[in-house]
């Protein structure tokens, strides 16, 4: 199957069948294995890369995986690629500050991102940090185009005694803009649509401080695997009833941002057709695929706010080894609808 | 009879959470039952309080496909799998890269390129797709530009389908394959329009189904199968090694006596038609590859539904 | 458009909706006015000419109150019960509106920190607050004045003059509008917002100097928005004159320590004009600053302060009555909509929740069953034969009322004799015997604990309305939420509500356990990463409270509340104590007078009685129970090994642990064995 811009995601093992080539590769690393798997890939089907980034969160480490890691994903690239870097950026709960740091690492070492083939594999990135990066890279680099890797949990490890509940975080620090994105507040009403993950908590975290007047949900279906679907709308039942949204229930698949921006689109256009001032506001709680297809409608949408519930704590060990790996090229210039 | 199930069940803290979650799943995203009663009927098969406990973690379990995830199934399926999967037949050298023509022609091409069938005679689920299907896609796709015809039509009738491409068959489930393998053999290849039209490529869509079953649909016929959802493996069988909906093993070893029992009264395959072991439920009907217990009615009063199947 | 209520309104469900916002534009329908009843308990007048504070956390009815002061929902009020019509604002004419206008003597502007509003608006942009706010309020302005110039009060020379002082306050980016209130509006929304929020989102990647060469920076001058254009609208339209604008704002928690100076700043600056401020938040900072001065706001003089959850909280106010009477009316409206319970002739609460008896509820707990003498006799064992034992149970027992006897067993082990106690039992059934009266009054409640101890797994119901509005402690929306939570219960399990068939007591008691639940979970929903540490805290102190309650010795019974140097608590324990306060998970209440004079009074705390059904406690407020400075500190800061030595300490201090003493050969009076404590309300 054909891997066609901003409209397919295809496994990385289908698409690399024959030898491929990028200038730039940015990941980012983590506690979670499966940051390492793209590096593993790309090696094992010889890819050549120019210049590596590493991204390194400043953040506590006490069994020492992400360090265990960022060593492996390094030893990997060093072998396909002709410069690896370990970028030392900030907090994961400060994006503002580590994309900034960013800028001026890129500038300090001369890397140039203009017209270059660039590869960004997003999976153990924050939502927040790679919303931000690739605004910057649209507003201030003129990126126009650029690959995309995925690689999914096998599957979610953290259950709660009680009730099967999936936890992969803990605690609260702050309900926020992510940075880039704060939208439009001239109307006095606010409509949020919430992209479901699966913790319900979030949601309502979410809801709560945005008190708005309509809300709308995007559950992920078809999910990851199968089933899955289910566990997030049970999580979220209470937020559903709440806030109403259970009468506004969407659906995008998990593992398509392409078709999730298309369900964000079409949300969109539904509320505006019924209200005409109303702040729009999107919180992008399920899978990182799902919040770059928010990511791509937002980077067309200056209007759109894009929030998100910081927690206090991820819990380390939440992710269990991998899954598929996916690939897909988006054009940020012109996006396809259905 | 109502209140005694309720006794049953507000007498277990674990019982009670489960009945809690099937109502608040009911009341939110079912919206099936409304009221309790006709769970109460269908616990009230149940002789006592294991089996009653057993029944409801089997009812937490089901995976219920209500009418908004059906429709959305069918849209994905036609606007994003198939649209991917024909995109080289779509296009052929004329791709442009603009994002207009993908939609403009691929809608071309459903419209003067595809033919629609619900697979299978007029009495099984497939031609129930149609409808759910035409109002999942109506508004990227006029009714009238989607060509449908009858199963037994397209069996014994000419049709004109010499500038057709892709012929579409529509169903809900798919258990073990073998219906479908047999159909094809038996049905479809010795058919005068599939012998007088050799270049047409055959589509089996489903909502979702056994990754057994489409492999063998795919290793025995030449149909390619295009599930909505992910398919399903062994997990997904109620009393399998791996069930994920009686995790515990003791426990499922009694849910399934208890099941097979009871299901040998109902139905001749008494864990779902060729031992699929199934527990899945759509909105529009229940595939028979769910276990009987779950959907058997029986006409003596003697066994309740809970999603009954309508033949 | 503005959405009806009737959107979200379920009439089998009428407890569903609880937000202000899902109540849209009939939110006065089911406004239940507070003014007067937050005026008669705080002695504040919340439309007075002082600046107010109005502190409550989420389901108060803070914002209720603020935005019902505001000028659309008076008009609709006015409009419905004075005029007595069903027209819209638009259509009052000049005389209606004329006669509303002069009937108040204040018009109110709502305005809500948004939380995703304020955010961005820091570090180099941060001076940007005020012109940005000052711009806000200015919409709002022009909206009331479009409200008053649809009614003809306005004419097109004042229209022309207040229009021409607005757009003069706007230096960058210059105006080329109309000098008319739709230009002013239209400047606002097509030029000056678009400009603010490119700058707020530029401000996360590019530096002050790029913005500005990209967009520019607007100059505004926003105190003579705020002020001057009050007081040029107050001093220009006679019907006006001697009125205030009351700038309401909603949620000030949101801003960042910078805003707040400025909101400061803005209600120092605002003494001498027509414009008031009234600030709903659910904390009160514990300090106000005056921008940047190093001034301080100080209560009296600068502000007043009404603290919502303590002015309604029926456990200190001594106004339970009003706070009762004010809950039931907000159900009742509810009831009063739902067409569907009308039909059922269901139109009280009280018809849907009735309240049990203690003594009902003891009777059918024990049904007739003989569990509660087991722990009894096996005390009475270690010194008397078979016979002695019954003989003394003979004098104590009463099946009639099980809390009766285990008041007899409670004197048993205070040392009264069995004959005794049967004579004082006897007295009081006949309405003698004060003491009797006393103590059953003080302890009949926690003894219904001991009696659920003593017959597992059942457990304490916690079933009717007066319970439920006791459980609200204080929180409106908790009372809308735990009978919503015992309706939905009741629905679940084939619930068909008639006049005669109220929802079940075991429903009830679900609703308010899963209620009790999801507020406890709910604690790890502070932001500022101290939510896990407050729901830590709560969970110690309510297993020591639970822990109380099962003392058989009562020394305090029911303790719900305890007693520290609030002063001596420090660094991060403050921290999270202050948490649980701010949001309400812990309440004060004013302190108890000591035990003793040369004692000092000490600060008051109970736990928020929406967990009563959670840890199984009472949720009156009882008993007095020390827990020093130092205890707190590590109950909260403590790892497990000190947490767990802390609350047996606790413990172990507010219960007596040793055997029951024998008579003694003077005579005791029951006063010698139980204080009475005079601080008692409830």
């Amino acid at each position: 199957m054909r891997l066609i811009e901003n409209l397919s995601i295809l496994p990385i093992e289908n698409f690399l069948i024959q030898p491929r080539e990028w200038d730039v590769f940015i990941s980012c690393g983590s506690f979670e294995k499966r940051c390492t798997r793209s590096s593993n890939i790309f090696m094992d089907k010889k890819v050549d890369i120019g210049t590596s980034i590493i991204f390194n969160y400043k953040e506590t480490d006490l069994e020492n995986k992400k360090e265990e890691n960022i060593q492996s994903m390094k030893s990997n690239l060093e072998q396909i690629c002709k410069c690896v870097q370990i970028f030392d950026t900030e907090s994961v709960s400060l994006p503002s500050e580590g994309i900034k740091k960013f800028l001026m690492f890129l500038k300090e070492e001369n890397i140039d991102l203009l017209n270059k083939q660039l590869i960004i594999d997003i999976t153990v990135f924050t939502k927040a940090y790679f919303f931000l990066l690739f605004k910057i890279m649209k507003e201030k680099l003129n990126l126009h185009e650029c690959w995309v890797v995925y690689t999914e949990p096998e599957k979610y490890k953290s259950k709660s005694t009680d009730r099967n509940e999936i936890i992969l975080t803990e605690g609260l620090d702050r309900v926020e803009s992510i940075p880039g994105f704060v939208g439009s507040s001239v109307n006095s009403k606010d409509a949020l649509i919430v992209i479901l993950g699966f913790e319900g908590k979030r949601s309502r975290e979410v809801f709560n401080s945005v008190d708005p007047g309509l809300t709308y949900a995007v559950n992920g279906f078809p999910s990851f695997q199968l089933g899955w679907h289910k566990i997030s709308l049970e999580a979220n039942l209470l937020f559903l009833q709440e806030s109403g949204a259970s009468d506004h229930l969407f659906f995008a698949p998990a593992v398509d941002p392409f078709e999730t921006r298309n369900t964000v689109s079409r949300i969109v256009e539904e509320i505006e057709k019924k209200n005409k001032d109303i702040n729009i506001i999107v919180s992008p709680l399920g899978t990182k695929l799902q919040a770059f297809g928010v990511l791509l409608y937002a980077l067309g949408n200056k209007k759109i706010k894009v929030i998100y519930p910081f927690p206090s704590v991820y819990k380390p060990d939440y992710s269990y080894k991998y899954g598929p790996t996916w690939i897909f090229k988006v054009n940020l210039d012109g996006l396809i609808g259905d | 009879m109502n209140h005694h199930i309720k006794n049953i069940i507000l007498s277990n803290e674990r019982m009670k959470d489960l009945f809690s979650s099937i109502m608040e799943k009911d009341r939110h995203y079912w919206k099936k039952f409304g009221t309790p009663d006709d769970i109460f009927k269908w616990l009230n098969n149940f002789l006592n309080k294991n089996e009653i406990y057993l029944a409801l973690v089997l009812a937490d379990n089901i995976l219920y496909y209500n009418i908004n995830e059906v429709r959305y199934l069918w849209r994905l399926i036609l606007t994003n799998r198939v649209k991917r999967y024909l995109f080289d037949d779509i296009f052929e050298e004329d791709y442009s890269g603009k994002a207009e023509d993908i939609t403009n022609q691929f809608t071309a091409f459903i419209k003067n390129k595809c033919i629609f069938i619900g697979f299978g005679e007029i009495y099984k689920s497939g031609p129930h797709m149609i409808y759910p299907f035409h109002q999942a896609v109506s508004n990227i796709i006029k009714k009238e530009d989607i060509h449908f015809i009858e199963y037994s039509n397209f069996l014994s009738s000419k049709v004109d389908l010499s500038d057709k491409k892709v012929i579409f068959l529509l169903d809900d489930f798919i258990g073990t394959g073998n219906q479908a393998v047999k159909q094809w053999k038996e049905e479809i290849i010795v058919s005068e329009n599939y012998k007088s039209n050799q270049h047409i490529r055959f589509l089996y869509t489903a909502l979702t189904g056994f990754l057994s079953g489409v492999e063998n649909i795919e290793k025995h016929t030449d149909m390619k199968v295009i599930l909505g959802e992910s398919p399903m493996d062994d997990s997904f069988r109620c009393f399998s090694d791996s069930s994920l909906i009686y995790e515990d093993a003791a426990e499922r070893e009694k849910a399934k006596e208890i099941m097979e029992t009871a299901g040998k009264m109902l139905y001749e395959y008494p864990l779902g038609y060729e031992n699929d072991q199934a527990v899945v439920a759509f909105c529009h009907n229940t595939p028979n590859n769910s276990l009987p217990v779950i959907w058997k009615k029986m006409g003596d009063g003697s066994w309740y539904p809970l999603f009954e199947r309508f033949e | 458009m503005e959405k009806d209520i009737k959107d979200r309104f379920d009439e089998t469900r009428p407890f569903d909706v609880v937000r202000a916002e899902d109540f849209g534009k009939d939110l006065w329908e089911f406004y239940e006015p507070l003014e007067e009843l937050i005026r008669n308990i705080s002695g504040v007048d919340i439309t007075g000419s002082r600046p107010i504070f109005l502190i409550g956390g989420r389901g108060t009815g803070k914002t209720m109150v603020l935005k019902f002061l505001s000028l659309e929902m008076q008009l609709k009020d006015f409009i419905k019960n004075i005029l007595h019509q069903n027209k819209s604002i638009e259509e009052l004419s000049t005389e209606e509106m004329r006669a509303f206008l002069n009937s108040k003597n204040f018009i109110g502007i709502y305005l809500r920190f948004r939380t995703t509003e304020y955010d961005s608006i820091k570090g180099d942009i941060a001076r940007l607050f005020n012109p940005y706010l000052s711009i806000k309020t200015a919409e709002q302005i022009f909206k009331f004045l479009m409200i008053l110039k649809s009614s003809m009060l306005l004419s097109d020379e004042h229209e022309a003059k207040i229009a021409e002082y607005f757009i003069g306050q706007i230096k960058e980016p210059e105006p080329r509008v109309k000098n008319n209130f739709d230009g002013v509006l239209k400047l606002m929304r097509e030029n000056i917002f678009p400009q603010f929020e490119t700058i707020f989102e530029k401000s996360s990647y590019c530096s002050i100097d790029e913005i500005k060469k990209d967009c520019g920076i607007p100059i505004i001058i926003s105190k003579n928005i705020i002020f001057g254009l009050a007081d040029c609208i107050f001093t220009e339209m006679d019907f006006l004159r001697k009125k205030s604008l009351f700038i309401l704002l909603d949620e000030l928690e949101y801003l960042n320590d910078y805003q707040k100076q400025c909101i400061g700043q803005l209600i120092k600056d605002s003494d001498e004009t027509s414009v008031i401020f009234k600030v709903g938040s659910r904390y009160m900072p514990e300090v106000l600053s005056v921008g940047e001065s190093g001034e301080v706001l100080q209560e009296p003089h600068d502000f007043r302060k009404i603290d919502i959850t303590d002015a309604l909280n029926a456990a200190h106010s001594g106004r339970k009555g009003d706070y009762c009477k004010l809950i039931k009316n907000i159900l009742n409206k509810r009831l009063a909509k739902s067409n569907y319970l009308k039909d059922k002739g269901i139109t009280d609460i009280q018809q849907l929740f009735p309240n049990i008896t203690i003594e009902k509820e003891a009777v059918e707990l024990v049904n007739g069953r003989e569990k509660h003498w087991g722990k009894f006799k096996t005390f009475l064992k270690k010194s008397g034969s078979e016979k002695e034992i019954d003989n003394i149970i003979d004098y104590l027992r009463y099946p009639s009322n099980p809390i009766i006897e285990k008041l007899n067993m409670l004197l048993y082990y205070r040392g009264e004799s069995p004959q005794k106690i049967k004579e004082m039992r006897e007295e009081y059934l006949c309405g003698k015997n004060e003491q009797y009266v006393h103590l059953y009054q003080k302890n009949a409640f926690n003894l219904l604990f001991q009696l659920y101890s003593d017959y597992p797994p059942s457990k304490k119901k916690y079933v009717g309305i007066d319970v439920f509005i006791h459980l609200s402690s204080g929180i409106i929306r908790y009372a809308v939420e735990l009978c919503n939570q015992a309706i939905n219960t009741a629905y679940n399990y084939g619930y068909e509500p008639a006049v005669e068939k109220p929802v079940e007591f075991v429903y009830q008691d679900m609703g308010a356990k899963n209620h009790a639940e999801l507020q406890f979970k709910d604690i790890t929903r502070i932001p500022g990463n101290l939510g896990l540490d407050v729901q830590n805290f709560i969970t110690e102190i309510g297993t020591i409270f639970r822990e109380l309650h099962l003392s058989p010795h009562l020394v305090e019974p029911e303790p719900t509340h305890f007693e520290t140097y609030y002063s001596e608590i420090k660094d991060k324990a403050k921290q999270v104590f202050d948490a649980a306060l701010n949001h309400y998970y812990l309440q004060k209440k004013p302190p108890m007078e000591p035990k003793s004079s040369y004692e000092t009074k000490k600060n008051d705390f109970l736990i928020n009685r929406g967990f009563a059904p959670y840890f199984e406690i009472s949720y009156k407020v009882r008993g007095r129970t020390y827990i020093s400075a130092s205890q707190i500190y590590n109950l909260i800061m403590g790892n497990d090994e000190e947490k767990k030595k802390t609350r047996k300490e606790i413990i172990k201090k507010n219960a007596k642990k040793e055997g029951p003493e024998k008579p003694k050969a003077s005579q005791i009076t029951l006063f010698d064995l139980i204080e009475v404590n005079k601080n008692e309300t409830d």
